[in-house]
């Protein structure tokens, strides 16, 4: 025992330091987004993930080498650099959380660094596609699905901010119109779930994971070979399939159904039906608590009529909100436009069309609670795209609203953020900077370190862009 | 004495099997399932030791209409016409209420049948022959019996029946709800039939709405929708209370609707603590027999040396005497608790 314990003590004495060497990636390219050289002084730290408290931090002037010892091993760690000029903080970027310990060789983790509240171009061009969708996957992003001049685009790809590289994961089968969701929790993984294929709906299902790939799933006991569907994720790593219509009829239907992990995916309708059979509508989950229920709002029904009426999914109980009861109703009520979930378990209704002949896009934005429905909130710029944009909720619970077209029809490179007052309920729409590329259609999506990933929306393959938030609630 | 007394007492708590002294996980089941033969879900609750309380819609008394036919026509045939005339009119008024629910289409085609001879009998043959016709509309097939009726009736329905023939046949349509059955001129029907043109009568009935029906004047392709007010089940909350007056500590709650039952186990404070859903289509309680008897079944109480966490506990009180020392050895030496973090200079 004594013999043991002293071999321990020779081996710790001659360890050296375990040096952690970030990795750090700025803009390609892009003048008015790099951080170096300007700043005067960075301020570097060492904390937990999700934390406030500081581990070890310290600032360095302009030519100074950055090394900053103490920081304790730990298996959530991240590195803040935030630099300045003069007083003003300009730029800021962080790392994905990783692991550091004494036996096994330090992590490289990478780390962006660019100037705030700026889009910066990336040195990487992912595969040019519109309609696709970008999925935050584990912190990283998957993208899939869409079309190209070339017909539907069948590469799935992944970007992963902790290695900053873009990597293929394989193929999908050729459709267009699919809804994709991240289907179970350990680990989950991405379904894409109807759309048209070779002209015909979609029955079929396909598992998307950077483990296993792609595969294929044609046994499926319910087809759900219908366009204009949705999917989304329950809390409980549930998928529900809503509404959408047959390509053959165009007949917006009621049906719900359930994907869950099985072997590999158990597909089941609900008895539950939406009383008001739509298509091209949202559906959001209204909290991130076991049994949240999902808000289906907007979308045409058979006649092509946006349907006003909302509806309400409660997963628990399997089944509908009474809609004698539960029958709030849009201010505009529209389809195509994009719902996304507020800190407060509201919803804002973004954008769309309306039921006038041509539609005509809706620049009003609603906010849908359970205690009063819908209610104008205010008004989308004029510059702003109104469809085919993208939202995406900020690490400090506001929207990036990106790209889009606009009123005109015109494709945008315009950029808002849209942030709700908690105190009196009112959303305001500021700009912030623009993307380097106007973009329609294109995929958004946020990463492990805050920043948004926008890739896509233009005739030929562009570079991707890299949304870089303030440092607001990145901790 | 004493001794003895414990030594008995600990033979009895550690030997006596825990399910002697075990309990259902609820003290009442409470159904809501129309149509549904309950009988070995009842079963399986009180093996289980659990009651029974079937809330589902029971099926309402049985109308007088067909009685009242049969003495109409029994009044005529002892020639007491205005009895017949009073009783074979009560019963025309109940079938315009219920749409003939209950009636066969005989008995429908005999009541505009006698109806006819009374019309006879009375000198109207305006009427004799509306009645005649509604007769044959309802049932165009019907063929007299010898026995009961004169031949002059005989010839005189025939004459009908060749009248009827050029009529058109438009296309009845019944929608109706979900588990309900759909009865034209009393013969059940399903998706659009071709009826002569003319009245018919129409009834619904369902397991879980009360009935419905009404008189039909058919003169083109026509759908009806059936008005059958649903019966609801009883709430969370009766159950509840219900629950509660009986003095169940928990309650497995059934409730069957479009061929599938979800079966909830809930405690007393309102609180469901599990759920099954099963599918009873073409009346199989198979699955929801199980259903119920796995959610009654008591649970498995393990004696405390028979469970996996108390020898968990020993083992890992056993490694913590061999590593707590070890490690404390260990972490007393200079092994590293820090790391550096180097950018080098990137200006």
């Amino acid at each position: 025992m004594v013999r043991w314990v002293l071999a321990c003590a020779l081996l710790a004495a001659c360890e050296e330091d375990v040096v952690v060497t970030p990795v750090i990636e700025g803009p390609v390219d892009d003048a008015e987004a790099a951080a170096f050289p300007d700043l005067d002084e960075v301020i570097i730290t060492v904390a937990h993930d999700d934390s406030e408290r500081d581990l070890v931090s310290a600032s360095f002037s302009r030519g100074e080498d950055i090394t900053l010892p103490g920081a304790p091993l730990g298996d959530d760690l991240v590195i803040h650099l935030a630099g300045f000029v003069g007083s003003s903080a300009i730029a800021y970027g962080r790392t994905c959380a990783f692991h550091v310990d004494a036996k096994n060789d330090p992590p490289a983790p990478h780390l962006f660094f660019s100037r705030s509240v700026k889009f910066a171009s990336l040195g990487i061009t992912p595969v040019a596609r519109t309609r696709g969708r970008a999925i935050s996957y584990l912190g990283s992003a998957i993208v899939l699905g869409g079309e190209s001049a070339g017909g539907g685009v069948t590469t799935v790809e992944r970007f992963d901010p902790i290695t900053g590289q873009l990597t293929t994961l394989g193929d999908v089968d050729e459709r267009t119109g699919a809804a994709f969701a991240l289907l179970g929790t350990a680990p989950p993984r991405v379904v894409v779930v109807g759309g048209l294929a070779a002209g015909v709906g979609a029955s079929w299902l396909e598992l998307v994971d950077p483990s296993r790939r792609v595969e294929r799933v044609d046994e499926v006991a319910q087809p759900m070979a219908r366009i204009g569907l949705t999917a989304t994720s329950l809390t409980d790593g549930r998928v529900i399939v809503i509404g959408g219509h047959s390509p053959s009829t165009g007949m917006p239907v009621g049906t719900i159904t359930e994907l869950a992990t099985g072997t590999p995916i158990d597909v089941r309708e609900l008895r539950a039906t939406l009383a008001h059979p739509r298509t091209g509508h949202t559906a959001t989950r209204l909290g991130e608590d076991l049994g949240a229920p999902v808000l289906i709002a907007g979308g045409i029904d058979a006649g092509g009529i946006p349907v006003g009426i909302a509806e309400l999914f409660k997963p628990l109980a399997e089944e509908l909100a009474d809609p004698l009861v539960f029958k709030p109703t849009m201010v505009v009520p529209r389809t195509g436009h994009q719902a996304v979930r507020m800190p407060d378990n509201s919803v804002l209704i973004i954008g769309g069309l309306d039921g006038s002949s041509p539609r005509q896009p809706v620049r009003t934005l609603e906010l849908f609670t359970l205690d009063a429905g819908f209610a104008a909130v205010g008004e989308l710029p004029e510059s702003a795209g109104i469809t085919d944009f993208t939202a995406t909720v900020l690490p400090d619970g506001r929207v990036l609203i990106t790209g889009g077209r606009t009123s005109t029809n015109a494709v945008t490179n315009t950029a808002f953020i849209a942030r709700l007052d908690p105190l009196d309920g009112s959303v305001d729409v500021v700009p912030t900077d623009r993307l380097a590329i106007p973009r329609a259609s294109h995929q958004a999506a946020i990463l492990c370190d805050g920043t948004i990933l926008v890739t896509g929306g233009t005739p030929g393959p562009a570079v991707a862009e890299r949304y870089n938030p303030s440092a607001v609630g990145r901790r | 004495m004493r001794g003895t007394l414990a030594t008995l007492v600990i033979a009895w708590a550690v030997l006596v099997p825990a399910t002697v002294l075990a309990r259902p996980k609820a003290d009442l089941v409470i159904a809501w399932a129309p149509g549904i033969d309950l009988a070995p879900v009842e079963a399986a609750a009180r093996d289980a030791g659990a009651a029974v309380l079937d809330r589902s819609p029971r099926p309402g008394p049985r109308l007088e209409t067909v009685a009242l036919i049969k003495r109409g026509m029994a009044a005529f045939d002892a020639l007491q016409l205005d009895d017949a005339a009073r009783l074979l009119g009560d019963a025309k008024a109940e079938i315009d209420r219920t749409g003939a629910a209950e009636l066969t289409e005989t008995e429908l085609s005999d009541l505009f049948l006698y109806r006819g001879l009374l019309a006879i009998q009375r000198e109207n043959p305006t009427a004799a022959w509306d009645e005649l016709v509604a007769a044959l509309t309802v049932a165009p097939t019907r063929v007299l019996d010898p026995a009961r009726f004169a031949p002059k009736v005989a010839a005189e329905l025939d004459r009908v029946r060749k009248t009827l023939e050029t009529r058109p046949r438009p296309m009845l349509r019944v929608d109706v709800p979900d588990g309900c059955k759909a009865r034209v001129d009393g013969a059940v029907t399903s998706g659009p039939q071709p009826h002569l043109l003319g009245t018919h009568w129409v009834s619904v009935t369902c397991t879980a709405h009360q009935p419905w029906g009404t008189r039909v004047e058919l003169g083109a392709d026509t759908t009806v929708v059936a008005r059958n007010t649903p019966i609801a089940p009883p709430t969370g909350d009766e159950m509840l209370i219900q629950a509660r007056t009986a003095g169940a500590s928990a309650f497995v709650a059934i409730e069957v609707a479009g061929g599938f039952a979800v079966v909830r186990l809930v405690a007393a404070d309102g609180r469901e603590l599990d759920r099954r859903t099963v599918s009873v289509k073409g009346g199989d309680v198979v699955p929801l027999t199980e259903s119920v008897r796995a959610l009654l079944a008591p649970e498995d109480k393990q004696r405390w040396y028979q469970s996996k966490w108390v020898w968990a506990a020993g083992a890992a009180l056993l490694a913590a005497a061999v590593l707590v020392p070890i490690t404390a050895a260990v972490a007393s030496d200079k092994t590293q608790s820090t790391f550096v973090t180097k950018v080098g200079n990137p200006w």
